[in-house]
């Protein structure tokens, strides 16, 4: 009786669902969850059994972790420190609901008074007073649980829940059910009363959020007896404060497992997902028998014909050498057919374009054709997974077709483990390559000369092509030279050339100091005292 | 020496404001939800009943609704995060004060003191011009 009574609730949540007219939600991952709250995951499931429905947090990202959102009728743990945000997570998901037509409780078992939480409430976006109280209604039952225990609680839950037929409830401050079970049966009277909560999440199919700042051993018995786990962290990592969120448990989803790093900002958390869980597991496509020319013809001719579509190339190289230059002519050949972005730390967009002038690339024209798009970034304390997320969002926004990413010392900058840029840059080339990007990041080294050994352990294996420029001493003079260490599955010029950067751009020349020029018939390479054609974003 | 019904769910909310309405010379009785407030006004003896509006199992509204369906009145100042316009039931008379939350504790007494005296108006309802001239 107890099955055909969840079957009638569930039809009618879906019934709530189609009238408040719950569809997209509020990242692409969300936009997956049908209107029944089903998620394309359960596309083949059997069809006697009543598939799992699913609800949007409004906190974005954390459904795609979740693997489509909570589940309706599943009791949670929400753990975590204070300061973390577990009130502002909660409050964003009860508000969530109330935009979605939808009913949350806010039930308090702290000594904590609803006026302030609304004072701090009200700076962040999500927050909206005319939802309080019809659609999120705010109360406090720690004279309940102080003066009568657990049981009167759980009746109270039980009359609200009636009363009120709240899709989502949250109960805040968990273990203060523990601290006032009393006597000796304390842990007993605290686990019947975390057995009896989740009972009540799946009678009335109502989603429960337990909030808690206490951290106990995983394998204490209120974990075991609810539907999922997720836990914040806020740690300092040295002098800087870092806060990650983890999902330990999720009972009968694909979650995102491990840490991912979260922000609280005006608009409440939003959260990161590691950039590798979003990488597909299927090969990517190859890079292709296409060469895009950079922007310097006679590297071209040294690169075997320019750098292959859809590849990852890294160009090396002390301060000052010519990095910058080099990436920016390889944007000075986009067009609004071929888009490109440029997404950098160090120089601020105004200073870009001026340096980009000086180099013969009118950055602006580009810009403003549509052809380039420059988002800058300070390198200040940044999330990796963030910087990740704008980048994809950025490429796939413009569509572009020829990426910049000035420099990997400021992506490896905010790693709280080093060792993992290797598996971030796998994850962000494999995505770029997907979108059809072909990208150039710099990467400043030490070495002012050519280097004996370089510690770019984090290239191997997933960067295709390696250019290095470097210094070199003739007598007093210091003149730059560009060597080329791999071109993956190609063949190129192993002879390091020396080139001055002047008006036009990277100029390389052969030891006779004659401007070295690409053959556009073979792939030889002539000497002529005159410059070739510029590419399209080229200042004539 | 007056006795005051505070009706309050927000523990530390009770605390403080018996703490205040005791100073003042009141003798105050804490229920922390409607049900057990409705309970504690049929049993009588009140001169004037402090509640919130959002409270688990009947709401401050609910609970004076039904106390004047029974046919016990006394003067009654409500409390609530919400501002009044929020508040259902508004305009049926059922309460003489409001004060949104948070509040200075003085102006609770003044209006506990001025009900307990037998004023009257909307200038007991702090707030209510602002929100009726949206």
């Amino acid at each position: 009786m107890q099955r055909w009574a969840c079957a009638a609730r569930a039809r009618r949540g879906r019934l709530r669902d189609t009238a408040s007219g719950r569809s997209a939600a509020n990242d692409d991952w969300s936009e997956s969850i049908n209107d029944a709250g089903r998620t394309d995951d359960d596309a083949g499931m059997h069809p006697e059994i009543a598939p799992i429905e699913r609800m949007g947090t409004g906190v974005p990202q954390l459904d795609q972790i979740l693997g489509g959102g909570l589940v309706r009728g599943s009791a949670y743990i929400v753990q975590g420190p204070p300061g973390a945000g577990k009130t502002i997570m909660a409050n964003q998901i009860c508000h969530e609901r109330a935009r979605r037509g939808e009913g949350a409780l806010y039930l308090t078992l702290l000594a904590e008074s609803f006026g302030r939480m609304f004072s701090h409430m009200n700076g962040f976006s999500f927050f909206e007073p005319a939802h309080i109280p019809d659609r999120v209604y705010y109360a406090g039952a720690y004279a309940t649980i102080r003066d009568e225990g657990p049981d009167a609680l759980i009746r109270l839950v039980s009359a609200e829940l009636r009363k009120r037929r709240p899709a989502l409830l949250v109960i805040d401050g968990l273990f203060a059910a523990r601290d006032h079970a009393g006597g000796r049966d304390a842990d007993a009277a605290f686990r019947a009363f975390v057995h009896e909560i989740g009972q009540q999440a799946a009678l009335t199919e109502t989603t429960i959020l337990l909030l808690t700042n206490q951290s106990r051993a995983s394998s204490s018995p209120e974990y075991t007896m609810v539907d999922g786990w997720i836990e914040l962290q806020d740690e300092l990592r040295a002098e800087r404060a870092l806060r990650t969120l983890i999902v330990h448990k999720q009972r009968g989803s694909a979650f995102l497992r491990g840490r991912h790093e979260y922000r609280i900002g005006e608009d409440g958390l939003t959260v990161f997902p590691r950039l590798e869980t979003q990488a597909s597991r299927e090969p990517v496509p190859g890079t292709s028998d296409t060469r895009l020319p950079t922007g310097v013809d006679a590297l071209d001719t040294m690169i075997g014909g320019g750098i292959p579509e859809r590849s990852s190339s890294v160009v090396l190289g002390p301060t000052g050498s010519g990095k910058t230059t080099v990436a920016m002519q390889f944007l000075g050949e986009c067009t609004p057919d071929e888009r490109g972005l440029f997404f950098g730390f160090y120089e601020t967009p105004d200073r870009l374009a001026r340096k980009a002038t000086s180099v013969g690339v009118d950055l602006d024209a580009l810009r403003e054709s549509g052809a380039l798009e420059v988002v800058w970034q300070p390198p200040l304390e940044n999330l990796i997974d963030d910087l990740g997320q704008r980048i994809v969002s950025a490429v796939r926004r413009t569509g572009a077709r020829r990426v910049v990413i000035d420099g990997i010392n400021a992506l490896q900058r905010p790693l709280t483990f080093p060792g993992r840029i290797h598996s971030f840059l796998r994850a962000l080339n494999d995505i770029l390559k997907a979108e059809g990007a072909t990208t150039i990041y710099t990467r400043e080294v030490p070495q002012l000369f050519f280097p004996e050994a370089l510690a770019v352990e984090e290239l191997s294996g997933t960067i295709d092509n390696t250019i290095i420029l470097h210094y070199t001493l003739d007598g007093n003079a210091v003149r730059r030279r560009i060597s080329v260490l791999k071109i993956r599955d190609s063949d190129f010029d192993h002879i390091s050339q020396e080139f001055e950067v002047t008006a036009e751009g990277i100029v390389l020349r052969d030891v006779s100091g004659h401007e070295r020029l690409a053959d556009t018939t073979t792939s030889a390479t002539v000497v002529s005292p005159t410059s070739a054609s510029a590419g399209g974003g080229r200042v004539r | 020496m007056s006795r005051v019904l505070l009706v309050e769910d927000e523990a530390a909310v009770a605390l403080l404001v018996s703490i205040t309405l005791e100073d003042e010379g009141h003798e105050v009785v804490v229920r922390p939800n409607g049900r057990k407030g409705l309970e504690a006004m049929r049993a009588g003896g009140f001169d004037v009943v402090v509640t919130d509006f959002m409270m688990p199992s009947l709401d401050g509204v609910e609970m004076i609704r039904a106390a004047r369906a029974e046919g016990i009145a006394m003067p009654v100042v409500l409390t609530s995060a919400v501002p009044e316009r929020r508040v259902p039931g508004r305009d049926e008379g059922l309460y003489q004060g409001f004060l949104q939350k948070p509040y200075h504790e003085d102006r609770l007494v003044q209006l506990v003191e001025r009900l307990l005296n037998g004023a009257e108006g909307d200038d007991l309802r702090e707030g209510r011009k602002a929100a009726s001239s949206r």
